[in-house]
């Protein structure tokens, strides 16, 4: 994560000297500058520090997760953001890039923050090849300013910059997308958060606000752009565009008060599990949970079009897995015809197709993380721009994991601001699971009774020291 | 796989339908290898065992032959039409024929004469080749009928060049299109399936694809290298078509006139 020294306090006129933090200011002719807000667009696909407040309303800043927040104008009284929907390159992880659509650089676009009450205007250029329009998900609008082309609004024609202006009435967590040739849109990562801040800034108030949106890409292994006519079989399940180990580890202090806000623009339902913690959904698509409806989980499912906000007091330190929990979520792209593998003995095989095929390898005859073992040791070549299917090394070993994972780090002593990655955790003496070095009884089971269970048995009969 | 449990017996069957067709292969390029062996044995006149073969074909040669120089060559070097013109010069000899008053190049004769451009424009000689035999005086209604004989036998010998030149013009174009056909295969077709075996080993390493599917590309890849093969044995029989062509008509050479 960035964090340079001049950033803690981001005023739109500092932005001048947030290049290295990956966000620059994009020229405009004196004209335009006189009419529309700036260009603000970020270079990098890194969590930017919070943006905190110069002017208007107080409030408690997010951060948006490998994202940024839009810096604003304040022009008589109205909060001005310009959006640009523009063709971008988002880097999903390292060693991976993504021919994308987004907005001011990257995908998801940058989260838009104000203040209940706010009057504001969004100023949307359109520099993609075909028409769009933005609907601001949830909230409360005019009908003219709902963003569905044709229905409340003509679409915005590429080259043209359409004004949507309006008052953010209820305070909660929102998301922006297009709703023109919106599957194509949504699929190529056209999409972003908004936050509608509480007007008093200790209604609710968090020590560390996270928010981010699920999204997932079809990226042919191989290729850089997705496949927008994927329905529900993709490949790259994201948290904000990026997959483990690309994405970054929500750094906490300990006994911090943490909010994470998600929300779902894929098309299937993802259930958010967090470690070590029990959390409660404190918000939802339409406001704040009521107290009294609350109850505590460590699942909780986000369906298509939702938008949940968990609460939970991070007393536990570590480094806790925070995942999706539908397994093939946290994998990144594989191949859905591989068979299965498991207790097939391969070697004599590999002798005899050795003269075609000079770098076979047999694979899968103990199960699948042999291959991201494998992939580490002989540094096996995989498809230009393609991730290990499961990837990722922790101060233990391989994580063989992808996709919708990353960790929640909780540690002691964080300065207010601090959200750079602390490092792996270093455990207490005697409280990591340890092996047992003493004597194993031997495993009795009852004799087979026909050839299939022989089979059986002996597949799963530990067999790491003997007849490979 | 089927003894794990992993697959059932439709995806067992299928494979071993690949290792069968593959083994059905085997035999059959054993059998051709001896009935071709046996073959050039017999028209050699020497025993299989004293026979050495080459292990590999040579390779396409860098350039092809052009069909003019080729032309021009085997209407010298024929021996039908070296035939044909000592028949006319004895034939002449014979019916008394001896002052000869000019040459014609007996491509001449017939209607050799292509239009390039408008209807309008002069029409052009279609003919760069050659194929001269002497006229005569004819002088005297006498020799009437001496001329008439002769002249058969020029138009005769016309026939057989129009029949000489579209054999050669066959005969060239096959070995041609053997070329490109086997270049093509040697230049496209196998590194196009060594490209999709390596991208698809590369998948393979990513457990994106199951082995199956590895090995299907790697048999394309065996395929059209055999393919290969077969075209560059027809490029060379199309080559030795050609160089038959020089010396006599491909029916004669095969006995079939």
């Amino acid at each position: 994560m960035d964090t340079p020294k001049s950033t803690k306090n981001i005023t739109r006129r500092d932005f001048f000297k947030l290049a290295g933090a990956g966000i620059a200011l994009t020229a405009v002719n004196k004209v335009a500058l006189a009419a529309l807000p700036e260009i603000v667009t970020a270079e990098k696909a890194n969590t930017q520090a919070p943006l905190h407040p110069d002017n208007g309303r107080p409030y408690n800043p997010v951060v948006t997760l490998n994202g940024w927040s839009l810096p604003w104008r304040m022009r008589n009284g109205v909060k001005e953001f310009h959006l640009v929907a523009e063709p971008v390159i988002r880097e999903m992880a390292p060693g991976m890039k993504a021919h994308l659509w987004g907005y001011n650089g990257q995908s998801p676009g940058p989260t838009i923050e104000v203040v209940e009450g706010d009057r504001v205007r969004i100023f949307v250029t359109n520099r993609l090849p075909e028409k769009t329009s933005v609907h601001w998900h949830g909230q409360r609008v005019p009908n003219g300013m709902d963003g569905v082309s044709g229905l409340t609004q003509p679409a915005i024609p590429p080259g043209k910059t359409y004004v949507y202006e309006f008052e953010a009435k209820r305070a909660g967590t929102f998301m922006y997308h297009p709703h023109a040739d919106e599957m194509t849109q949504m699929a190529m990562g056209l999409m972003g958060s908004w936050v509608t801040h509480p007007k008093n800034p200790k209604f609710m108030q968090v020590d560390r606000d996270f928010i981010f949106l699920l999204n997932a890409y079809d990226i042919e292994p191989g290729s850089y752009t997705p496949k927008t006519n994927t329905m529900l079989d993709f490949n790259l399940w994201t948290f904000n565009s990026r997959v483990f180990p690309g994405i970054d580890p929500l750094v906490v202090n300990k006994n911090d008060k943490v909010r994470i806000r998600v929300g779902n623009l894929t098309m299937t339902n993802h259930p958010i599990h967090l470690h070590g913690h029990e959390f409660q959904v404190t918000g939802t698509d339409g406001g704040w949970v009521p107290p009294s409806a609350r109850w505590p989980e460590v699942t909780t499912d986000i369906a298509v079009g939702q938008m949940r906000a968990i609460e939970f007091v991070a007393d536990e330190l570590g480094d806790w897995a925070f995942h999706c929990h539908k397994s093939h979520h946290t994998m990144n792209a594989m191949g859905h015809d591989v068979p299965n593998m498991i207790g097939v003995k391969q070697h004599d095989l590999v002798k005899k197709v050795g003269d075609l095929l000079p770098d076979y390898m047999a694979m899968g005859e103990t199960g699948m993380a042999e291959m991201s073992e494998m992939a580490s040791m002989m540094e096996m070549p995989l498809p230009e721009n393609t991730l290990p299917m499961m990837t990722g090394t922790g101060q233990y070993g391989a994580i063989d994991m992808g996709g919708m994972l990353t960790t929640l780090k909780v540690r002691e002593g964080l300065a207010k601001n601090d959200y750079q990655d602390p490092g792996p955790y270093q455990h207490p003496k005697g409280t990591v699971a340890y092996e047992y070095v003493g004597e194993v009884p031997a495993v009795t089971r009852p004799p087979a009774t026909d050839e299939q269970s022989a089979v059986e048995v002996q597949v799963r009969k530990p067999s790491g020291h003997s007849g490979h | 796989m089927k003894r794990a449990g992993n697959w059932n017996s439709l995806e067992l069957a299928r494979e071993q339908g690949f290792f069968a067709d593959a083994v059905l292969g085997v035999l059959e390029a054993k059998n051709q290898q001896i009935r071709a062996h046996e073959a050039l044995s017999r028209l050699l006149g020497v025993s299989v065992e004293k026979i050495k073969l080459q292990k590999l074909l040579p390779d396409l040669p860098k350039t092809t032959v052009e069909l003019m120089k080729f032309e021009q060559g085997a209407f010298e070097q024929r021996l039908d039409l070296q035939a044909m013109r000592l028949e006319t010069q004895n034939l002449a000899k014979r019916l008394g024929l001896t002052k000869v008053t000019r040459f014609i190049n007996v491509f001449e004769i017939g209607p050799a004469r292509v239009l390039e451009g408008r209807r309008g424009d002069e029409y052009k000689k279609g003919v760069d080749l050659s194929f001269e035999l002497p006229l005569f005086d004819w002088g005297s209604a006498k020799v009437a009928r001496a001329e008439a004989s002769y002249m058969q036998a020029v138009n005769r010998t016309a026939q057989m060049l129009i029949d000489t030149q579209s054999e050669i013009r066959v005969a060239h174009n096959h070995y041609l299109a053997s070329y490109e056909i086997a270049k093509q295969y040697r230049d496209e077709i196998v590194p196009l399936r060594k490209k999709v075996l390596d991208e698809n080993q590369l998948r393979y390493n990513g457990m994106l694809v199951s082995p199956f599917e590895l090995f299907s590309s790697a048999r394309a890849q065996v395929d059209s290298v055999n393919t290969y093969i077969k075209k560059l044995h027809a490029f060379w029989l199309a080559e030795a078509g050609l160089q038959m062509s020089m010396i006599a008509s491909v029916n004669l050479i095969e006995g079939n006139e």
